[in-house]
């Protein structure tokens, strides 16, 4: 497996388990959707996914020196461009659509609070990383 | 995914050039292995750039490396 899809799966599943655990504790009602605990919890989930990322890229470059330090070529450049203009896509329906859902449905309160809409937004930004990576896969997968 | 109307003879050439290696071929164009194993399956259509470049290895003309291929 080339070093730049080890690396999707990398980002994949560390954004997956650490903000899936994040929004998982908010939405079973463990975590207050607003608040200092909150907040607190949520600077732990962006520290932990960012040490994670490093730490395991740095054992996978270790893993696969020569492949880690070369440059990437036009397939693997065209390869991120199409993910992540896929990932422009999904971030701009996640997050219009959660802006509609928060504003016209009671789902998250009425009127909505700003921290709960800076949820969404952070949602929406989260889902556009994990299609990004996703599309990186699913294309290096197709041999394409 | 759509397979590309362009075919391309790199297989043949590696091997007529002493069973070059993909590596090495993606080494001598400054690619990666699994690129080059791409442009070779027809799943990917490398730049003009990239496609001069293969093409100066095996020393032929880029005609004799793509060829286009009708679809109809």
């Amino acid at each position: 497996m080339p070093f730049r899809e080890k690396s999707a799966w990398i980002s994949l599943l560390v954004m997956l388990g650490v903000f899936g655990a994040y929004f998982g504790a908010i939405l079973t009602g463990r975590l207050p959707p607003a608040g200092l605990v909150t907040f607190r919890y949520l600077l732990m989930s962006v520290a932990a996914a960012s040490l994670l990322q490093v730490a395991l890229r740095v054992i996978a470059a270790m893993l696969a020196r020569s492949d880690a330090r070369a440059p990437k070529d036009e397939r693997e450049r065209l390869i991120e461009l199409k993910a992540t203009e896929v990932a422009f896509y999904v971030l701009l329906v996640a997050a219009l659509g959660g802006m509609f859902v928060a504003l016209h449905t009671p789902l998250f309160g009425h009127p909505p609070r700003l921290p709960t809409m800076g949820l969404v937004t952070l949602a929406a930004v989260i889902l556009a990383d994990v299609a990004r990576s996703l599309a990186i896969i699913v294309r290096y997968r197709l041999g394409a | 995914m759509a397979r590309l109307p362009i075919a391309n003879r790199i297989r043949r050439l590696r091997f007529e050039a002493g069973e070059m290696t993909q590596q090495e071929l993606a080494r001598r164009i400054g690619m990666t292995r699994q690129t080059v194993a791409a442009i070779e399956q027809g799943k990917y259509a490398p730049s003009l750039e990239a496609a001069f470049r293969i093409a100066r290895v095996f020393g032929q003309p880029l005609e004799a490396v793509f060829q286009w291929v009708d679809e109809d």
